[in-house]
This record gives C-alpha cells, structure tokens and sequence, in this order.
C-alpha cells in the first residue's frame, strides 16, 4: 500500500463552538491527523464562499466549515446563513470539477471534542484518497 | 512590522512532540519578524517578561506567541503587551497545544503543522490594525421583567444599591407561585409568610417602580440605552383610590373560577387576587363582569365608598429608559391532562401538586383541609413524581424539585390526616439540595411507603370488594420485581415545570434564544448561567430551568450584581471586532441590512448607503460575507488577514 | 383488486390461524389479496430482544429487504409483528449505525434493504383505506344487542403508532350493529410472555383486563394481536383458578368478527376452531344471529 498521500486542508472553526470543540479534543489528548489547519473566526456565517474558492486557489486540498448546531448560534442565526452558503457554494464547487469531499461542512459544539476529531480524520482520510487537488497548477489565476 | 514570535515549551507538552528549536528557526527566518524565542513556560512571570523586554529593546509592532490555546492565556499576553505599550489586539496566538502537540502521534507531522500555524499567524499579524474596545455609556436604571420570588428578589437587591428598578408583571399582584405554595421544603417554612415581607419591600423601596398588571410591548436599543414600552392593563378600578377594603368584591354577584386557587373555586369579577396581594387593589375580570358582558348591575360603584371604580379605564403605555434588564418570568406547571393514563379530569379525586398546594392552604379552597371531593378525609394517598418529566412523550429533562415537594405532601398528609396511608411513586429520588437528603429521611421514617417505580395507568375498575370505590393505581415495583395494584382514595400528581406560554414571545420581545426544552439559554451553561448572549439582558430563576427557591434567590442576585456591574463602571465595554463599510465601494444594494440579527445595519437616509451602528455589532462578519461588493469588512477578521492565514497555512 | 404485500409471521400459522383464515375471508368481501411475501422469517418479536435488540432488528430487516422488492408496503396482521417489523424499519432510518449493521448482515446473503418499506397493521388498511359507509353497506348480520369489548392490546399504539384513531375498533363495532363497551385498559398491557414466567405478572394483568370487561357486561372480546388472543383466552382457565373468578368469555379477532358481520361463512372465518374456549364463543354468536 503507497503512502497515504500528503495533503492539507484549511478548516474555519468558529470561535464559540467548534473551535472549543477542537479545543476540547486536544485537552483529552484524542489523537487525529495533522492535516486539518484551523482559523479561527467570530462565526460561521463570516465564511465568504471567495474564501473557500481562494482556499482553494492557494492550494487547499480540501475546506471544512464547523459552526455551532443549528439553533445554538452565539449569533442567534449565523450558521442557518453559513449553510444556505455552503449548499449553493457546494453546487458551484462541484461543478467546477471540484471533487464532493474536499468540501464539508459540520456542525460541531463546544462539547464535541471526538466529533470534531473524528471529521478530521474521516474528511483526511477521504481526501488522501482522491490525493492533492493541484488546482494551482492547472487553472492559471490571473494576478 | 516588527514582530517578535516566541515559542512555549509548556514544559514538556510541546516540546515533548514538537522540535520547538527548529520551529524557533523557521519562525525567525519568516517575514517581518524581528526577533524569535523558545521559552520554557511563555506565560510565566519571566516569559511574559521576554516579550516586555523585547518590545522595548527592538520597538516590536506585534506578537506572536506559539503556545496553548487562545482561549488559556491570550488575556494574559494581551495584558504584558499593554503593560509594555503595545496595543493588546496586536498580540496574536497559535494553538500549538491543543492544536498540534497534544493530537499528533508523529513528532515530525506535528512539528511540521506547527510551523504551518506559526506562519499563519505571523502572516496575520503583520496586517493586523491596533483596535480599541468599544466603550458606550449605560443608563442608571434596570428593568426586571416578572415579579415572582427571583423578580422580586433582584429587584430588591439593585434598589438597595442604590439604582432604579422598573419591576413588571403581568398578573395584578407580584408573588408569582410562590406565593401560591403551603409550605417550603425542608424547613417547612410557611411559603407566604417568608414572602411577604421581600412583597412588602417591594411596595415600600423608594427607589422600586412597580408596574403592576402591566406587560412589555416592545423594547429598542441596545445595552446602557434599551428603550421599554410597556403597557399597563386596565384594571378598570383607579389604583390611588382604592384602598383593598375589598366591600365591592363581597356585594358583586358575578363569578368566575378562582385562577389563584387552579380554579377549585370561584371568585367574584370583582376582587383582590388574594389577602397578601401586593398592590393591595381590587380588579375587574372583564369576561365575568356584569357590566362589562351585559350592561347590568353596578353593584361595586354604588358600595365603593373611596369612588375608585373606573370602567371607563383605558390602557396605558409608556416608554421606559433602562441601561439592563433582568427577566425573571418564571415557568407553568405541566398541563397533566396530557397524561392522560393518570385519568386526570376524568376521575374526581386526581388532582395535581399545586392543587394540593391551595388544598394545604389555610386560606385555600378549604380552608387548608385535606378532603376529597364529596368533603370526606382520604384514608389512603398516592403521590406520583415525575408527571410530564423524564418521558419521551412529553419532556425528557428532569424538573428538579417534584422529588422535594412529593416528600413535602406525603410529610404534610401524615402531619395532617391522622392515618392516612402514603404512597409515593418515584423513578429516582433527588434531594440534591442542603437539609434535603434528611428531610427524605425524615419522611421515610414517617411511614411513608416509597414505591420506586412508575405506574402504567389509574384505574377505577375495580376486580374485587377492597377495589370498589377507589381509584387503582397499577404500578411495578421495581425493587419487588412485581406488578402491583394499589386502591387508594385520592391521587397527588407532581407535575413538571415548563417553560411558560409566553416565553416565545418575551425570548423574540428581547432577542433572547431558547434551549430545546423551552427555557431561556443562558450564555454558557456552566460558567454564565444568569448572563445571555445578548449584552445586558440577563435572566434569573425558573425561567432559565426547573429550579426551586433557593436557587431563584441565589440567581436573582447574580443576575442583579451583574446589571450592577454594568451601571456601576458607568460605560459598556464591547469587543472592538466592528463590521466597517468602505464607503467607496458600498452600492446602496441593502443586501446587508437583513444578514443583521442584531439590527445594527441601517441605511442612511442622506447618501443611500448601509451604516453600521456600532452599538449594535457584535461583530459576527455574516454581513461582511454576504456583500456582494466587498464593500464590509470586520476589524479584528479582515478578509486581507483570513486570506494571510490560509497563504501562511498553504505556503 | 387490491394487492397487500403481507406478511403473516409465525403466530399467524398453527395455533392461531383463525386470524390468516379470517383476514383471507375478509379480503373476499371487501376486495383485497394478501399476497404472502416469499422465504420470510421469524419477525424478531421474541424474548431474544431482551439479549440483543440489534440482532433481533436483524431478523426484521431480512423480511423488509425481501418485501422491498416487490413494494414499498408490507402489512401485517399480529400487532408484535407489527411492532417488531415497524420499529426495525424506523430505527433503520433513524440510526446510521444500526442501518449499516443490518445492511452488512443482508449483504452476506445477498440482500439489500434501503429502508423504503412502510409496516402496516391489518386494522389500519381496513380502516384507512375502506370507507365507513362502504363497510356499512356490507353487513349482511347486524350484530344487534351483543356488547363487545374493543382490545387493541399495546403494540399497536406504542412505540410506533399505527395510523388509526384511539377508537377505530369502537367505530367498527358499533358500524357492525354491536355496542362496545367504554374499556378503559383497552390499550393495556395485556401481559406478553410474562404469563408463562411470571405468572403473578402476567396473571395479574390479564385478571385486570378481564374484570373490566366483566364488569361493563361485554359478551364478547375482539383483538388485533395473536398473542394477546392467546392471553385473554387461553389463561382464563389458569386466572380463574389463581384468583377463584369466574371468567369465561369468548376472544375472536376484528377480522372474524367482521366477516361474520359481513355475511362469511363460521367455518371460512375458522370460528369455533381455536382453542380451549372456542365452543363458548361459537354458541353466543349464534345467540346473537337470532
């Protein structure tokens, strides 16, 4: 079997719950794969679908989005708008040749510490498969 | 820039996995960084030191320190950095702990993700802009909403700091249930006597406006400056004539179903909710009414010797200005015709705890003796816990204090009905609180039988002679391992506590959420139960979770010592992550205005544009990712720095 | 002609098979087929649930994906089918885990089930999909002047309740001329197996049911589920001598009781063939027939 192929993967936590929640997971010491990234932002809803094409752009294998259970936003309704972002965003993406797994969206809370390790490795381990995106290199980015 | 990154060793939990030295080095070698430390433990005396030093030495612009999470110890970088003049939103952290060595089984890989997130948040700092957290002035007054014990009791504790409180309630007496209970758990206390005085107090505080029989409209604003409209009810009787003497309400021939006493008995159309009431003022029940319904009658003026009696009185609004509002509106009992197995409303002498509350009451229905319908003395009672709670038919949560007052019927029963024969039935007892588990014991060795087990249904089909007459409880006993049937005379049962009609309403009226169980959501379940997201609006008592007294109490001084807080400093601090427009690139579209759950985009009546009111933003960025322009942008999370964070993740 | 894709299940076989005869009947007279599913299996509903509900779900599952097949519907005659069969097929939809335990288990014999089949008991297809008026114009036999106690038993209501209103039984009873009675237990526990292992319980229960209908002067029981059929009359005998009654009334199921309404032969309805208390029964039908 060849090695599992390097890739990295851009994940948006939001700062109230999945953020926490990564936190939490790293306080039991839950083990996962080093291939998600985290940035911190205040809300779901912050994420601009450009910065998910940019993500991809800049050489992301893969975006994940984690905001807060729908009803439990800390800004009353952020994550309705990051998910009626994402579906039309997903649509797009896939359209563009994009593969479905290299973008995913999840609601994890501040007290999901193994859910959010168990994205990371589930949406890891689906990534490696379909290997690094190499969009860079076949779509040329006007400066 | 200058920035200075500085890399914890946190003992060994990151340098045990990561090669902080090598990590060190690539930090050193990146962009705009001046100066690049590992240390062993950052946020210790001496490591915050290095960085004060630092920024003195090479005239730092920024921070970066690799370490724990955030959400550990950026206040404390934020505040040496500010001690050494920097400002503390130029500091910023990378989770190398919680993010990096504490997950990662390979040293390598993980050295690898940390230098990855090191990059990110330099790349980040170095367009970072300093900020300044938002300042607003705060009005001197405070609303509480609902006057039952934790209205009554927050109120009191802000009037006696010295602040105005407006205290709103809906009914035409503050009291709210308590006021309706015999006794309270477990010292027996009778309920109205420890209440009325605080009522009394509430009557007599110079610096307490009551708002009686009055409701919230609407409110505007934000906190320091809410703007209140409530509206006062008419109780068709002018409140500064009358006296309670309470002669109208004796002479009125109109009735209606007493809803102090659950409707056990009647009251007149015209009365005084009950003796203790607090205002002590007759009102009229429109529906009831003689006049009111068919033009007759009168009786009241003509008896009325203070000439208060008003039936041309009209609802009152005004608009109140608060700087923070404490809701206490406190719960309903479970409706326990939705168990419908335990026949109530079918079956006479099934009656639910609060019943019971107004039965034991020396100024209940009647007069405080325990009696079945037909006037008889039970001679055997059966008490059921948990009706309505712990069911997935109707609400899966616990409500915390039917255990407590189950126990306080069946001791009541005993004390009263000379032998009587008590049941209780119960899933698990809970007497978490101070004096409880001893007065469970107490009550077991009264007599009382405890049952632990649910029954399946009451019936009052009887199979033999000893049935006949009675209702039969069929219940398993789980520690008999038997299905039994119990004939017993009257049937107590201890209803839940739910979220009341109205929260939806007051939660929308206040931009409060609510938990999937109907209550108000605090701020964080553990660390902030009486604060709410929304800045100001605080919540206390029943009304946050099934709670008894003691807790009320407590949270209601937690709830005013915060609005205190507030009015105290004299000023709001707010974080300073603002939604800014680029005027320039702003089209007028509107498309931001309704992203906005906090209503804090507006469009400017002159140039046409959307503005922030940055009073209101709280700085979430769903505007800013849903302008089409590009014209918003969110200080603290500019789209520049995300974009900066992702190269440094990628490069 | 209706097609119900049906699955009789092993109480309908053997002991109680009045019920399979009966329903047959009845489709003759009302207009539907019970077409039996092929290779079916025991539905699950046995003690096993108590050692592993999983696995049970999985002898559901099997007769789900061979009733997938051919539709999206499968209906059922015996309420413990019924729940059994409805629960594997909601908990399917509603658990990940159990859905892939069940799929892993079809794949090894080269079945698949992709949770689209709807459980149905017979009394719902009865009630729901046949007018009132309909049935009413069938009635060749008014029951005049027979009280009937309506037992639903407790699966069909609990805890996936079937799509008929709390006194669907009463209504039918009282289209076929009969009076029911106001049977307050009508949806309680009738005592399961527990009248074999815990014959206090078990009993105790029955005893329960039993005095009410006693008490409100019902001469006759109507059930939707074998086994509860079993415990009211099968056990008299045995509660009887636990409690010194003397309980003696006849238990035949909806299905027996509409057909004969309906005009169908005793013997096509496997009346008076059943059990101990089965000669009883045959009598006081034919005293109402007068």
């Amino acid at each position: 079997m060849s090695e599992p192929q390097k890739v990295r993967i851009v994940a948006f936590l939001c700062r109230w719950c999945s953020y926490a929640g990564a936190d939490l997971a790293g306080v039991n010491r839950t083990k996962y794969l080093p291939n998600v990234f985290p940035i911190k932002v205040p809300c779901s809803a912050r994420m601009d679908p450009e910065l998910v094409l940019k993500a991809f752009a800049e050489g992301a294998d893969g975006v994940l989005l984690a905001g807060c259970h729908p009803g439990d936003c800390h800004y009353l309704r952020g994550n309705y708008k990051a998910l009626r972002r994402y579906n039309l965003l997903k649509k797009f993406v896939t359209q563009m040749g994009i593969e479905n797994d290299r973008l995913r969206l999840e609601w994890i809370s501040a007290s999901e510490g193994s859910r959010y390790a168990e994205v990371v490795n589930d949406m890891t381990s689906k990534v490696q498969k379909l290997g690094p995106l190499k969009w860079r290199r076949e779509i040329a980015i006007e400066a | 820039m200058k920035i200075g990154v500085y890399v914890c060793h946190c003992g060994t939990n990151i340098s045990g996995v990561v090669d902080v030295q090598k990590v060190t080095e690539y930090a050193s070698s990146l962009p705009n960084v001046a100066v690049a430390r590992d240390y062993k433990y950052m946020c210790s005396e001496p490591g915050q030191n290095l960085i004060i030093e630092d920024i003195k030495k090479f005239g730092l612009d920024g921070v970066v320190v690799a370490a724990c999470s955030p959400t550990m110890h950026e206040p404390t970088f934020q505040a040496a950095v500010f001690r050494a003049g920097m400002n503390p939103y130029m500091f910023q952290m990378a989770s190398i702990r919680e993010h990096v060595s504490w997950v990662t089984q390979d040293p390598n890989e993980a050295t690898e993700k940390a230098k990855r997130l090191i990059e990110a948040a330099v790349f980040r700092d170095a367009l970072q802009a300093p900020l300044e957290k938002r300042r607003i002035p705060v009005g001197q007054a405070v609303l509480v909403v609902g006057g039952g014990i934790a209205g009554i009791e927050a109120a009191l504790k802000v009037a006696n700091a010295g602040k105005k409180v407006y205290l709103v309630e809906k009914s035409p007496s503050i009291g709210g249930h308590m006021a309706q209970f015999d006794k309270t758990f477990p010292t027996l206390d009778c309920s109205q006597c420890i209440l009325t005085p605080k009522m009394v107090e509430v009557a007599r505080n110079p610096n307490v406006e009551l708002l009686d029989y009055s409701e919230v409209k609407n409110i505007s604003g934000h906190v320091g400056d809410f703007k209140v409209t409530v509206v006062r009810k008419p109780r068709y009787v002018d409140s500064t004539k009358c006296t309670g003497c309470g002669i109208c309400s004796t002479k009125c021939p109109g009735k209606a179903p007493d809803e102090f006493n659950l409707g056990m008995n009647k009251r007149k159309s015209i009365y005084v909710p009950f003796p203790q009431a607090v205002p002590l003022k007759a009102v009229i029940d429109r529906d009831s009414c003689l006049y009111f319904q068919k033009n007759i009658c009168k009786v009241c003026i003509k008896f009325c010797s203070a000439n208060a009696i008003d039936f041309d009185q009209k609802p009152v609004e005004r608009t109140l200005g608060v700087g923070a509002i404490v809701l206490a509106t406190g719960f309903k009992p479970f409706d326990a015709a939705r168990a419908p197995e335990y026949g109530y409303g079918r079956f006479t002498n099934v009656i639910t705890s609060l019943e019971f509350e107004r039965m034991t009451s020396a100024s209940g229905p009647t007069a405080g003796k325990i009696v079945l319908k037909d006037g008889k003395e039970p001679k055997s009672v059966a008490i059921i816990h948990c009706v309505g709670s712990r069911n997935v038919n109707n609400n899966v949560y616990c409500s915390k204090i039917c255990c407590m007052q189950s126990l306080k019927h069946a001791h009541l029963l005993k004390e009263h009905v000379p032998g009587v024969t008590v049941y209780n039935f119960f899933i698990d007892l809970r007497a978490a609180g101070k004096g409880y588990e001893e007065f469970y014991r107490r009550v077991m060795e009264e007599g009382t039988i405890m049952v632990r087990g649910r029954p399946a249904y009451i019936t009052d089909v009887p199979v033999d002679a000893s049935e006949k007459g009675k209702l039969v409880l069929v219940a398993e006993d789980t520690v008999l391992s038997s299905v039994r049937r119990y004939p017993v005379d009257m049937v107590i049962l201890s209803v839940g506590l739910e979220a009341s009609d109205d929260a939806k309403d007051i939660a929308r009226t206040f931009t409060c959420s609510r938990t999937a169980d109907g209550f108000f959501l605090e701020k964080h379940p553990k660390l902030a139960p009486v604060a709410t997201p929304t800045a100001g609006v605080f919540i206390a008592g029943a009304c946050q979770g099934p709670k008894d007294i003691p807790e009320s109490v407590a949270q209601a001084a937690g709830a005013a010592a915060e609005a205190m807080s507030i009015m105290v400093k004299g000023y709001f601090e707010l974080d300073p992550y603002l939604a800014r427009i680029n005027e320039e690139l702003c089209s007028g579209c509107g498309v931001c205005l309704n992203l906005c759950p906090y209503n804090a985009l507006e469009r400017d009546p002159q140039t046409g544009l959307s503005k922030v009111v940055e009073e209101l933003c709280q700085g979430c960025g769903a505007c800013v990712a849903g302008c089409p322009s590009n014209a918003l942008d969110l200080d603290g999370f500019k789209t520049k720095q995300v974009e900066a964070e992702m190269e440094g993740i990628l490069a | 002609m209706k097609v119900l894709q049906f699955f009789p299940g092993c109480s309908l076989m053997g002991f109680n098979e009045s019920y399979y005869a009966s329903s047959i009947a009845l489709g003759k007279i009302l207009g539907y087929k019970l077409d039996e599913i092929e290779d079916w299996n025991c539905c699950g509903a046995t003690a096993y649930s108590s050692i592993s509900e999983e696995k049970t779900f999985l002898a559901g599952a099997r007769n789900l994906a061979i009733a997938e097949k051919k539709s999206h519907e499968l209906t059922v005659a015996c309420g413990a089918c019924y729940a059994a069969l409805s629960k594997a097929a909601q908990y399917y939809g509603e658990s990940d885990k159990l859905a892939a335990l069940m799929n892993g288990a079809l794949n090894e014999v080269g079945l698949v089930y992709d949770g689209k089949v709807k459980v149905r008991h017979l009394l719902e297809v009865v009630f729901n999909e046949y007018p009132m008026e309909m049935l009413q114009s069938r009635v060749k036999r008014p029951l005049k002047g027979i009280k009937i106690a309506p037992y639903y038993g407790c699966m069909i209501f609990r805890p996936i309740p079937a799509n008929i209103p709390h006194d669907a039984l009463e209504r039918l009873i009282s289209m076929v001329g009969a009076e029911p009675i106001d049977f307050q237990a009508k949806d309680k526990c009738c005592g399961g197996m527990l009248v074999n292992n815990r014959p206090d319980v078990g009993l105790q229960l029955v005893r329960g049911l039993l005095s009410e209908v006693q008490m409100k002067g019902a001469q006759l029981i109507i059930t939707t589920c074998p086994l509860c059929q079993l415990n009211m009359e099968l056990y008299q005998g045995a509660v009887n001598k636990r409690y010194g009654t003397d309980f003696n009334i006849p238990v035949i199921y909806f299905t027996q009781m509409l057909g004969y309404a309906f005009g169908a032969s005793p013997e096509e309805l496997k009346l008076g063939t059943e059990l101990i208390s089965g000669l009883p029964v045959l009598q006081k039908v034919e005293v109402a027939k007068k």
